[in-house]
């Protein structure tokens, strides 16, 4: 398949003139947000985000204020960022590490636990910069709508996109340069103090980025749904893989498709004259990619869950059938065993066993008879065999290794009866020495049969 | 800025106007009295939420009632109250539920949960306020004005019937934590004695969340969402280093909360600044204050206590130099040179002479011209300190079985921590020794004690 085609197709949906910026700016605010947003994510420190997303805002209305006081409303600037822009940018930088610090302050010098101390501290600084805004609303081309809601609409030209395009090479950049010490520091906080790693400079590093990222994508998503980019995609990336470096591509890949595939929804959805924003349209298509992820996930879907419950529950029924019908049936040989005598024995309604016996007169460990009684073939028997062997060696572990009394063997082999593997078995038997006689009852048959 | 006399103008209409003088009396009446129930009813129920480490999912669940807002808002066709607040409602409870769901049902951890759900709710919200506002409804968005703004929360906007919601909020929250003041207790600081005593936890869980949400949803008007998710931490927190029993914190709580109330309310009528961003300083400013300065919690008692043991411990440090030159020197008095006393520390005259300058402090010595000449109290205190010392170096390498190369570091912290007490039991404990295990003389104990009590 050619290039062209693709391209063909995506002109179909979108207009190159009006949708080319937005696209490339949620794109840059996505791979970068989920960089970031990934160390936090896996180091437990999420809403990290939430509170610096927050807090650059007295940053931000004090650089507005400051530019405006000692340069004018100037246009010339570094990477094509006018003068104001730039003082922005240290005003967050500055407000950030500062309340990260002060979070830091109250939760180690005091007994206010660290929850406590983000939740009160970037409210606060919020508070401050609102009170800021306000107070110089009248001159300034920035106002809190822009904090909560921001529009990915009004980017239109390659000078607003400029900030976030800087941020985000230098996350990248970061990122490539640094990535085993952001990984060591992420999860091994020992190691890279024994290292010599500096995880305050590392840290400190991320959390001006993060500013930085943050305070550039103001314009566009806010504040608020910037908290979508950072921490959605990440934490559908560690529902998928677990190595840090596939959750870093994963969670970019993921920030890339919620943009693309939220642009296309705003874009279809204006077709049929339902008229929403871009910025939350991206942010609930992460939304939507996280649960899916979190439902069909093979690792950690719900599906997949409770798939594996319901078989363990399955099997566990089924074994217990199994053995109930070899005891009642062993005394006398090949006696018939009827449903409600095994159903009896374990002590379960006899409903719950029936659709259990269908299925192993299916797999051929049942004979079943037409007067619904039943009795075991040579494969179940040994089928329990294997199990009752198994327990029998677990509890004579348990009594010799671990000096358990023998009631009490029994009763904790009942539970653990249906997780021994054919491993543990072998390693239970050499530890015991091969043993033939277990506590309770008859001689352990032999492993060959 | 407004000057100092503008100031203390509007102080006094602003006060006049809570009297019940002057046109705008009704609203800021009314703007006050709201700024207080939600200020009181969020730092009482905040005590529960922050003690049960749930300090963030206020903020989560008061982003989250968006969707609700405006779900409430198509639904009614107009910005009923009654709407909007069931919307808000339904949508934070069922983002509550999620982030449980998600917590129990993934390896996902609390805390990015919340982040999930409070991001995704708040797009949703977004989303359809956008198509609200949009041009493609414009039978909605004639009537939708000031609804994006409904998070921002704005206290001249309140009316009667958002009043009474927060008074039924505020009884239905202070009614309760009465009622269930020992099982709150228990779940708080012991869930696991509250399950054996029967306490179901999922349920007092459920019940706090709701409480929550229906204080959340009714406070957010006047607040807005950022600010009522920090009156429920940060009075809570202020607090929380004050006192160690719930009801007192309860109670120190809600002081704090309606004292930001109040000077918020103010605060925003002299100046203009929003009433929640006021309210939320001045708050913070009373934590911060109280944990640099309350009692012996606050920062600046510990710094304190920490600055005034430096101090003591490098007096005694002197202190023991002096006393080991006195027993190597025979002829050495209570008159030391202080270059002399420099040389045994390692240390430039000058340094020495700026701690033996503060031993006038404690009454252990004073300097002399270029003596540190010590008083009877010095030296015994000196000598009590070379004693504790070598006690303990002898003790480590007798008891701890520790190399007598090894033993010199730890004597050198502990010595200034040793009482008469546990040098005395030292001493029977090693029978009694004369020399330390670098045969070095362990000095009596000491002389001047009793010649005073004599």
């Amino acid at each position: 398949m050619t290039v062209t085609p693709l391209f063909a197709a995506v002109e179909l949906w979108f207009d190159a003139d009006i949708d080319a910026w937005p696209l490339v700016m949620a794109s840059l605010i996505a791979v970068g947000c989920a960089l970031l947003g990934a160390v936090f994510v896996v180091r437990r420190t999420a809403l990290l985000g939430d509170a610096v997303s927050h807090s650059v805002l007295p940053g931000v209305a004090a650089g507005l204020l400051l530019s405006g006081l000692l340069v004018g409303h100037s246009e010339g600037g570094a990477f094509g960022m006018s003068t104001s822009m730039l003082f922005i940018l240290a005003g967050a930088l500055i407000a950030g590490l500062l309340s990260t610090a002060m979070i830091e302050a109250l939760s180690s010098h005091s007994r206010i636990k660290p929850d406590t101390a983000l939740g009160a501290v970037f409210p606060a600084f919020f508070a401050a910069g609102v009170i800021l805004i306000r107070s110089q609303a009248s001159d300034a081309h920035f106002d809190v709508d822009c904090v909560f809601y921001g529009s990915l609409e009004n980017i239109d030209n390659a000078r607003q996109v400029m900030p976030t395009m800087v941020s985000t090479v230098l996350v990248v950049l970061f990122f490539a340069l640094a990535y085993k010490e952001i990984l060591i520091t992420s999860f091994d906080r020992e190691l890279s103090r024994s290292l010599g790693l500096r995880f305050r400079l590392i840290n400190v590093l991320l959390i001006a980025l993060l500013a930085m990222t943050v305070v550039s994508a103001f314009e566009a998503v806010g504040a608020i749904l910037v908290i979508a980019f950072l921490i959605v995609p990440p934490a559908t990336a560690t529902l998928l893989v677990d190595r840090f470096h596939r959750v870093l591509l994963l969670s970019m890949l993921f920030g890339l498709t919620a943009a693309f595939f939220g642009s296309w929804l705003t874009i279809l959805l204006g077709n049929v004259d339902l008229d929403t924003a871009r910025a939350p349209s991206v942010a609930v298509t992460a939304g939507v990619q996280f649960l899916v992820a979190f439902t069909l996930s093979p690792k950690h879907g719900l599906v997949a869950t409770s798939r594996r419950a319901r078989s363990l529950r399955r099997r566990i029924l089924e074994e217990n059938l199994l053995a109930a019908v070899y005891r009642i049936e062993a005394p006398d040989d090949r006696k018939q065993v009827g449903l409600e005598e095994a159903a009896l024995a374990l002590d379960y309604p006899t409903s719950h066993l029936r659709s259990t016996m269908t299925h192993c007169i299916r797999r051929g460990e049942l004979v079943g008879f037409d007067d619904g009684r039943m009795c075991l073939t040579d494969s179940g028997r040994s089928r329990v065999e294997t199990i009752i062997r198994a327990r029998r060696l677990w509890e004579s572990y348990m009594i010799t290794e671990m000096g358990a009394a023998p009631d009490h063997a029994h009763d904790a082999a009942d539970r653990i009866e249906h997780h021994l593997q054919p491993g543990l078995v072998r390693d239970l038997e050499e530890l015991l020495d091969r043993p033939q006689v277990a506590p309770r009852g008859p001689t352990i048959r032999d492993g060959s049969g | 800025m407004p000057t100092v006399t503008t100031i203390v103008e509007q102080t006094g209409e602003f006060f006049s106007s809570l009297a019940g003088l002057g046109d705008a009396a009704g609203a800021i009446r009314s703007a006050v009295l709201g700024a207080l129930l939600a200020s009181v009813t969020c730092a009482v129920l905040g005590c529960f939420i922050t003690l049960r480490r749930m300090a963030l999912f206020g903020d989560m669940i008061g982003h989250a009632v968006l969707p609700g807002v405006a779900a409430g808002f198509i639904v009614a066709g107009h910005k009923s109250i009654t709407a909007l607040l069931l919307g808000a409602l339904v949508a934070g409870l069922l983002a509550a539920w999620m982030t449980r769901a998600i917590c129990a049902r993934s390896p996902i951890k609390e805390d990015a949960a919340l982040g999930i759900t409070l991001s995704t709710f708040y797009a949703c919200g977004v989303w359809l306020l956008s198509w609200i506002t949009g041009p493609s409804r414009p039978d909605l968005s004639s009537e939708a004005s000031g609804l994006d703004r409904y998070l921002f929360g704005n206290p001249a906007v309140i009316q009667t019937l958002d009043l009474v919601f927060l008074g039924i909020a505020a009884v239905v929250v202070i009614v309760f934590v009465m009622l269930f003041f020992k099982e709150l207790l228990a779940c708080s600081f012991d869930p696991a004695f509250a399950s054996t005593v029967g306490i179901p936890q999922r349920l007092a869980d459920a019940v706090l969340v709701i409480l929550l949400t229906l204080v959340i949803v009714v406070s957010i008007k006047i607040l807005g969402v950022i600010l009522v998710a920090a009156l429920l931490v940060i009075p809570p927190a202020t607090a929380y280093l004050l006192t160690d029993r719930l009801h007192s914190m309860i109670f120190c709580a809600s002081i704090v909360g309606a004292a930001a109330g109040f000077a918020g309310a103010w605060i925003d009528f002299v100046f203009d600044s929003g009433v929640g961003p006021s309210i939320v300083c001045v708050a913070f400013g009373i934590l911060v204050v109280t944990f640099l300065f309350a009692g012996r919690r606050g920062v600046v008692a510990k710094w304190r206590r920490h600055r005034r043991l430096e101090l003591r411990t490098a007096r005694e440090n002197l202190l023991a130099t002096a006393y080991r030159i006195q027993e190597r020197e025979l002829d050495v008095g209570p008159e030391l040179e202080l270059s002399l006393l420099a040389r045994e520390r390692g240390e430039e005259t000058r340094v020495t002479r700026a701690l033996a300058r503060k031993m006038h402090g404690s009454g252990w010595g004073e300097i002399v011209g270029s003596r540190l000449v010590l008083t009877p109290q010095g030296e015994n205190r000196g000598r009590e300190i070379v004693r504790g010392h070598r006690l303990w170096e002898l003790f480590l390498q007798r008891e701890a079985s520790l190399d007598p190369d090894h033993v010199h570091a730890s004597a050198e912290e502990i010595e200034h921590f040793l009482g008469e007490e546990t040098i005395g039991e030292l001493e029977r404990l090693l029978d009694h020794p004369d020399t330390d295990p670098h045969g070095r003389e362990i000095p009596t104990a000491s002389i001047v004690d009793e010649e005073e009590t004599r």
